[in-house]
């Protein structure tokens, strides 16, 4: 089960709303490599991953995750914070006004809505901790362009917090597809009993 | 806004932090006593802290903290609004 | 003195966190494996970390790691970024 603890992992405290920035950093809300994909993959990967050190990663790697959709959710919700009609109609943020009003919604930059299509839970430990490090690369990656639209310190310094847990989770990722490589070369060599 | 409270929260939340990274490390090398000991040491301290702050400005965690009358779990400000947080980097 | 469940007794002068020497290096410490054996094709490999140091707790937040040797921040092409000021 999970335990909501009342408090960020990082803290989020944007003074001047920004309905543009909003628009692009959603996409870490509910588009293709963002917080949402990132968690549902890891803690539904788990179910079927060998190794403990390897599942630990995943269902704590996962769980993390949720604390950094909570992290950019806020970042969403601070930026639409007192926008007028106005600036929201200048900044293209009339499209998601007109079905979501100033809520969080999960979707990606680009208006799509969030869909489990963007994981995959292959059943292959190997195959799942490659899928997981690519994860981790492409929202780095994300992140970095985030950075680069953004010009505020109250907006950079989350991007950068967030940036760097995924250089982190990819090393772990990394650590836990060696053990389970390890593990399943181990299984190689085992003598087939004869019929 | 409270600046005991936000200063409290600062370090509480740097505490979690370095427990969240440590307990992450750990998964991978179980057999690390060094990092076994400084995670067991952070979770020490960050508990510490976190019963402090428990008592000054009510409950952190949901159906695991106890509470003042009246409930307080429902009190504002909640984490994702401005007011609740501290200013991490820059002018303090 | 609103009642409390909570029993650990605690004032704020028992929770100073740890002086920032605490987290200082120890020693000579390579933070990485260095060499790989029974390596295959076909397959990736990402060297085990070491731990050797870490940040102290508020220094570890704002770079999003403790652990130094994970420390590597963007530079973005379009902005000179500022280093983060710490307490």
């Amino acid at each position: 089960m999970w335990i909501y603890e009342k408090k960020l992992e990082y803290p989020v405290k944007i003074k001047n709303p920004n309905p543009k920035m909003a628009k692009y950093i959603i996409t870490q809300y509910g588009g293709p490599d963002g917080e949402l994909a990132a968690s549902l993959r890891y803690l539904s990967q788990r179910f079927s991953m060998v190794t403990p050190q390897a599942r630990a990663t995943l269902n704590d790697i996962g769980t993390e995750e949720l604390a950094h959709l909570e992290i950019v959710g806020s970042m969403v919700r601070q930026l639409m914070d007192d926008v007028s009609i106005e600036e929201i109609k200048e900044s293209d943020l009339g499209a998601y006004y007109a079905d979501h009003d100033k809520a969080v919604y999960p979707i990606s930059a680009a208006g799509n809505p969030f869909t489990a299509a963007y994981i995959q839970s292959k059943g292959d430990p190997v195959t799942d901790l490659y899928e997981d490090m690519a994860a981790e690369q492409k929202a780095r990656s994300t992140y970095e362009w985030l950075i680069n639209l953004a010009d505020d310190p109250d907006v950079i310094e989350p991007l950068k917090f967030l940036r760097a847990r995924e250089v982190v989770h990819f090393q772990r990722f990394g650590e836990a597809l060696r053990i389970v490589q390890d593990k399943l070369a181990e299984k190689k060599f085992y003598v087939k009993k004869p019929e | 806004m409270d600046k005991n409270r936000q200063k409290l929260l600062k370090q509480l939340s740097a505490l979690d932090f370095m427990a969240v990274d440590l307990n992450l490390y750990l998964d991978t090398h179980p057999y690390d006593r060094d990092a076994l000991l400084r995670y067991n040491s952070i979770v020490m301290q960050a508990n510490a802290l976190r019963s402090y702050y428990e008592r000054m400005y009510g409950p952190l965690y949901s159906f695991r903290s106890t509470s003042d009358y009246p409930w307080r779990w429902i009190n504002n400000p909640w984490p994702w609004e401005y007011e609740f947080n501290f200013k991490l980097a820059g002018e303090e | 003195m609103p009642y409390n469940v909570i029993t650990t007794d605690t004032n704020m002068s028992q929770i100073q966190p740890m002086p920032n020497e605490y987290y200082a290096p120890t020693g000579y410490c390579i933070p990485q494996e260095t060499v790989l054996t029974n390596v295959k094709l076909a397959n990736a490999y990402v060297p085990f970390q070491n731990l050797c140091t870490t940040f102290p707790p508020v220094e570890s937040l704002s770079r999003g790691t403790a652990f130094p040797e994970l420390y590597s921040p963007y530079r973005s092409p379009d902005k000179p970024m500022k280093t983060p000021r710490y307490e």
